[in-house]
């Protein structure tokens, strides 16, 4: 604070205030000095004089108190009280009783009012009172004092009281201390006049510098302090005059300067000003960019899927029919391409997704053991067909449900199978699995999937979970692939809060671990049926692959006895027992097994495992002996149907060569799509599958169907016009008989999860994602239908699949183009966009499947346009859509003309000259 | 009988050998009572044919000059003083061994001798008055036991009052109720009021009485005898003249032109006109004589006087008094 003071004073003030402060501190310490020391001083000598005063009074009273002799005693006493500070005399007897009393005379004084202050400051008492004993000391009058005459004790004979006032010392004390502080103050006011006028000269040359340097200050720099000032103040206004004439120059040498800079900064920030506009609209270029790549995203998934699924679906029909070994290499290679480009949009649309950051985990309940089950029916026969052994072991299973995404995880093992897979070429396939309850409640879900591939070198280990990396050009060209896989599985473990790691060396194989964290819901495990009876005996020389059988049937409650050789089977066998003889890998037929063989299938029955799904090799093993003949990939479920039911097949009806079929019951299935490519696709896939097929082209006819029918499953187009997919199952769910057992599945070419999401909350069971595949459904079908059997290849054979071709597709959609423009007409008349959206996406979902690049584009676009109810657009590409229909049209009724002249001419040539005609325009 | 010695004036006016206040009092009773402390048996068989021991209550000036007077005159003998009330004093020289002499001085010196030691022992007692060496022969009577005693014969007082003051006709005392004794063939008898007059009558002078009492103080006593008596007579008695009522006295003497004719020379000094008294050589003398002596007086007056003057007292009163006529008193 004192500080702050000082800051705020100016030096005029501050002069004047450290000069007087000692001064003023240093007169009153003087001051209070000298009083203190004349106080004591009147205490002092008040002192001496009432001591001397009583002690003269003792010694000369002792007669007249001796003798009572008062008026003795008043003569004493007038002598004593001449001192004017005595008050008064009292002189008393022993017993302290009054003998002569006298008062003194007293003196007035001058300053009342100080003389009372001071007695008030520094004693309340006015007078000091003195008393001593008078004692008779008497005199000797024995020589010897030989007890003669004694001396008496020395008691007082009487007491002498004096009361001396400090009046007068005081009054002079008074007087003192007047002249005093009247002389410190007459000192103390010459010192301030002095240093006032010194104060005032030096605060005149600093005031006036101050003022001259605050003026400067304000931009003023013609000011100037006066200078007729003496000394070191006036040395100093001249230093600062001289200061503001260079500063003064300099001014206005700069401002000379800061105007030519600011002329260039004017100019530069007219520049800058352009850039960043131009920046502006560069950025705006660039997010408008980026949205057009994720709409092209977006809809590319969409368009790219509807054709994909259009190949594959007819690539597989086509494979299932006769064909020259020839014709079926173009066609695997067909199917071997579509597989290739379908993986790569899916991994490319995931990637898009997670970096996105829309793709989400969700929490569905499920069992850890199906997903095993189908990654083994999926892969395994895979594996065995490339000639590797194929395992998969779960550890310390907690036999509970978990809470997760089931899709995602069975994504990771995918990838990663499909890449040891890949990259494998003799040995084994490992996976194993491990589930553990952590501290926060959790599952760990820990998983190896061990192959005795090509591996990798330890330098590329870092670099293979980044995108598009691969282990070096020569894998992707020998391999295939996007090099997207392993940065997915990587991803997706991030999202579940895991870790992968991979440890690999060059020509021995590769090991991925990882883990991730879920939750769970503790529940009851649901068992396959229970044939406590039954007894397996499982031969194999694989170890491994004992293992893993044993694992997976003590589940399942078999009584399981595993063997390395026939030779170990047990003379004595229980009646519900069978033989499970698991083939390896290299599809050996091992005639010395026949023997064995026919020894024992007298007691029981016989199944062969193979590896191959080769129906030569399959009857090959029929012919050994084998009662039956199934391929490893088969799932627990089946082959425990398959045994428990095995007992029941009459020992005499085994014919070798006759297919295994049980409970052949036909499904019957509803498919529902406005699109009638798709439903001719979906049809012949199921009619492939044996499966009664009936069709439906909108809502209402599908629910008329359902509940005609009372099909198996349905499969459902999720966009229809008027009443889409996901309305009509609500309507379907809403009949009491298909409330719950009835399986829906949605079939779409719209991947996003919002898309399935709907799908699912309108209570599809599952959606199929476009293109279809023929496992696809198949799977759908295995896994949705309890009574399915894969059907044997005899009885694929006898399917007799229609095979639909390109021609008559196009011939199809040219029949429907009069009504798409009919109804493209009345709908742009009416200007009602979401019609014109409904008809365009019919039409580009037609056109995929057809040749007619132009038309397709154009419907696109027009598809588009209506979605966003852009009337402009909408209304352009309707033109153009009508006019290039009315072009094929045109084309079309010209060549029948021809047609008729030239009755020979092909239709596939019809639909090629349609087709280029169109195109030209 | 010729004065030993007249002193003049309140102070000491001549020098006398008895007045050196610290010939006895530092020497003798300290380095005696050393001896006693080392003595060996012959040197204790010289103490007992040789030794005399002085028994002394306190150290007082007066005291020590007598003891040291003893000593100076004693030649004959190794004289040894304790003092009473010092430790190793009178009781542990008792313990030490039993003198065949002992001189004691005082009455409660005298008193501890004789209940001290054994009947073997002389007691030699001095400085006790006559009524004093009365009750002490009635206490321990016994013939083991001689007193000079302090007082002075009225006779020696009546001459020397008559030679100093010869204009004297009327003299007054002043005494308690009980009455005064005198000794006559060595034995203590009282002394009555017309036994005095008697005396003094001899020199045409006659006494006045006065009794004192707790009624009547011995100022109001002086203020009323003086009145018709040209001098005051005092008689050693403790109860009249004492150092406490002594000022009063004088200054109701000085008051009432009442001079007072003292017993000591200390009572000279404080205002006495004249005394008549024994100095502690003269004691020394006739304590010799007696302890010579084959027929020892149980008690006896002092046999040598001298008379001390206050001049200026005397000339304060206006008294003249013929010092050319004073007289000595050696037997």
């Amino acid at each position: 604070m004192v500080r702050q003071f000082f800051k705020n004073t100016s030096i005029h003030r501050r002069v004047l205030l450290l000069c007087l402060l000692p001064l003023t501190l240093t007169t009153v310490i003087l001051t209070g000095f000298f009083i203190y020391d004349r106080l004591n001083h009147v205490h002092l000598h008040t002192h001496e004089l009432g001591q001397s005063a009583v002690t003269m009074l003792v010694s000369s009273s002792e007669y007249g108190i001796l003798s009572g002799n008062t008026q003795y005693l008043a003569s004493i006493a007038e002598k004593v009280l001449k001192n004017e500070n005595i008050v008064h005399i009292n002189i008393l007897d022993a017993q302290k009783n009054s003998i002569y009393f006298a008062t003194g005379s007293g003196e007035s004084h001058a300053y009342p009012w100080l003389y009372n202050q001071l007695y008030l400051l520094f004693n309340s008492e006015q007078t000091n009172t003195y008393e001593a004993p008078v004692i008779f000391r008497g005199i000797n009058i024995d020589d010897y004092n030989i007890g003669l005459f004694d001396h008496q004790k020395a008691t007082p004979i009487g007491w002498v009281n004096i009361a001396i006032s400090k009046k007068f010392t005081l009054y002079q004390l008074t007087h003192d201390i007047l002249q005093a502080v009247t002389l410190a103050i007459v000192v103390y006011l010459i010192f301030l006049f002095f240093l006032m006028r010194f104060t005032r000269d030096l605060g005149r040359g600093i005031r006036s510098i101050k003022a001259t340097v605050e003026k400067i200050q304000d931009g003023h720099l013609q000011a100037r302090a006066e200078v007729d000032i003496d000394g070191e103040v006036g040395a100093l206004a001249k230093g600062i005059n001289q200061m503001a004439d260079t500063l003064q120059r300099s001014d206005s040498q700069l401002r000379g300067e800061v105007e030519q800079a600011t002329t260039n900064l004017r100019s530069s920030y007219a520049e800058i000003e352009k850039q960043n506009e131009e920046l502006q609209a560069a950025r705006a270029q660039a997010e408008s960019a980026n949205a057009t790549k994720s709409e092209f995203l977006a809809s590319i998934s969409h368009e790219i899927r509807t054709p994909i699924n259009g190949i594959m679906g007819f690539i597989d029909i086509l494979m299932k029919g006769d064909l020259t070994p020839q014709q079926r290499e173009y066609a695997r290679t067909i199917q071997y391409s579509s597989r290739n480009l379908t993986h790569l949009i899916n991994d490319l649309l995931d990637i898009a997704r997670i970096e996105s950051g829309k793709m989400s985990i969700e929490a569905i309940p499920f069992e850890l053991k199906s997903i095993m089950e189908n990654i083994y029916s999926m892969y395994s026969s895979q594996a065995f067909e490339k000639g590797l052994n194929f395992y998969i072991h779960i550890e310390n299973d907690l036999k509970c449900k978990l809470l997760c995404d089931p899709l995602r995880i069975e994504q990771i093992f995918t990838n990663l199978v499909t890449n040891a897979i890949k990259f494998t070429s003799k040995g084994y396939i490992s996976i194993q699995l491990r589930t553990s309850l952590n501290d926060n409640n959790q599952v760990k879900i820990e998983g190896i999937v061990e192959d005795t591939g090509i591996g990798l070198d330890k330098n590329k280990l870092n670099h293979i979970f980044q995108q598009y990396e691969q282990a070096d050009v020569s894998t992707t060209r020998k391999y295939g692939g996007s090099g997207l896989g392993l940065a997915i599985t990587k991803k997706i473990i991030d999202l579940f809060n895991g870790d992968i790691k991979v440890s690999s060396s060059k020509g021995i194989g590769s090991r991925f671990e990882f883990h991730i964290m879920a939750d769970y819901t503790r529940i009851s495990r649901n068992t396959h049926p229970i044939d406590n009876l039954s007894h397996i005996f499982y031969c194999d020389d694989d170890p491994q692959s004992r293992r893993m059988f044993v694992e997976v049937f003590r589940d399942i409650h078999f009584k399981v006895t595993t063997l390395d050789d026939l030779s170990q089977l047990p003379t004595t066998i229980n009646q519900r027992s069978v033989l499970i003889y698991s083939v390896g890998p290299e599809h050996t037929v091992l005639d010395h097994l026949k023997e064995p063989l026919r020894k024992v299938s007298r007691t029981l029955p016989t199944i062969a495992l193979v590896s191959t799904n080769n129906p030569e090799a399959h009857k090959a093993y029929y012919r050994l002996g084998f009662d039956s003949v199934l391929t490893k990939s088969i799932s627990p479920p089946q082959l425990s149907s398959i045994i428990s039911s095995t007992e029941l097949l009459p020992r005499y009806t085994r014919e070798p060569t006759a297919p295994l079929r049980l409970k052949p019951k036909a499904l019957t299935a509803v498919i529902v799509d406005d699109n009638e490519i798709n439903l001719k696709m979906l049809k012949a896939y199921l009619e492939n599958l044996q499966v009664t097929v009936h069709t439906a082209q909108n809502s209402e006819q599908a629910v008329t169907a359902v509940e005609r029918h009372e099909p198996d499953i349905v499969f459902m187009d999720l966009h229809m016009p008027l009443i889409d997919g996901c309305a009509t199952t609500i309507k379907i769910r809403s009949l009491p008989q298909f409330s719950q057992h009835l399986p829906i599945i949605g079939v779409t070419a719209d991947s996003t999860n919002d898309a399935l999401q709907r799908a699912k909350y309108a209570g599809m069971n599952t959606c199929l994602i476009k293109p279809v595949s023929f496992e696809a459904i198949e799977s759908i079908l295995k896994q949705f239908t309890q009574e399915y059997i894969q059907p044997d290849s005899v009885a694929q054979a006898e399917a007799g699949i229609e095979e639909p071709a390109d021609d008559h597709l196009n011939n199809m959609l040219l029949q429907q183009l009069p009504d798409f423009k009919a109804q493209l007409q009345q709908a742009l008349s009416e200007n009602d966009t979401d019609q014109i959206f409904q008809i365009a996406h019919k039409m580009s979902g037609g056109l995929a499947y057809v040749n007619q690049p132009r038309l397709r584009d154009e419907a696109l676009k027009l598809q588009d346009a209506a979605k966003q109810h852009d009337v402009t657009e909408t209304e352009k590409f309707c033109y153009f859509v009508i006019s290039t229909i009315d072009a094929m049209l045109g084309e079309q009724r010209r060549i029948h003309r021809q047609k008729s002249r030239k009755p020979g001419a092909q239709a596939t040539n019809i639909s090629e000259a349609i087709y280029k005609k169109a195109n030209l325009h | 009988m010729l004065p030993a010695a007249i002193s003049d004036g309140i102070g000491l006016a001549d020098t006398h050998p008895d007045q050196s206040p610290d010939v006895a009092g530092t020497r003798l009773p300290n380095a005696q009572h050393s001896s006693v402390l080392h003595m060996n048996a012959e040197h204790l068989q010289t103490l007992r044919s040789r030794a005399l021991l002085v028994i002394y209550p306190h150290s007082s000036i007066g005291l020590l000059q007598l003891i040291q007077a003893l000593q100076d005159t004693l030649t004959q003998y190794t004289v040894t003083a304790v003092n009473l009330q010092q430790q190793f004093g009178a009781d542990d020289a008792a313990k030490v061994y039993q003198p065949a002499e002992v001189v004691t001085l005082g009455y409660q010196a005298t008193r501890h001798a004789l209940t001290t030691y054994s009947d073997q022992t002389r007691i030699y007692s001095l400085l006790v008055s006559l009524d004093e060496a009365a009750r002490l022969q009635q206490t321990y009577p016994t013939t083991r036991l001689h007193s000079i005693v302090m007082n002075q014969p009225l006779s020696r007082q009546r001459e020397i009052i008559s030679q100093l003051l010869p204009n004297t006709r009327k003299l007054c005392l002043i005494q308690t109720s009980s009455p005064g004794l005198i000794i006559e063939n060595q034995h203590p008898v009282i002394m009555t009021r017309e036994a005095i007059q008697q005396e003094f009558a001899l020199s045409d002078i006659e006494v006045e009485f006065a009794t004192v009492s707790e009624i009547q103080t011995v100022s109001a006593a002086v203020k009323q005898l003086a009145i018709d008596n040209q001098a005051l007579l005092a008689l050693p008695d403790k109860h009249i003249y004492n150092n406490n009522n002594v000022i009063s006295l004088l200054l109701a003497s000085y008051e009432n032109r009442l001079p007072i004719i003292g017993f000591s020379r200390a009572f000279t000094e404080a205002g006495a006109v004249l005394a008549v008294h024994t100095l502690p050589s003269m004691y020394a003398r006739q304590l010799e004589a007696l302890l010579l002596a084959t027929d020892k007086p149980l008690l006896s007056y002092p046999a040598d006087y001298t008379v001390t003057v206050n001049q200026h007292m005397a000339r304060t009163l206006g008294m003249t008094m013929n010092t050319q006529q004073i007289v000595s008193s050696t037997h």
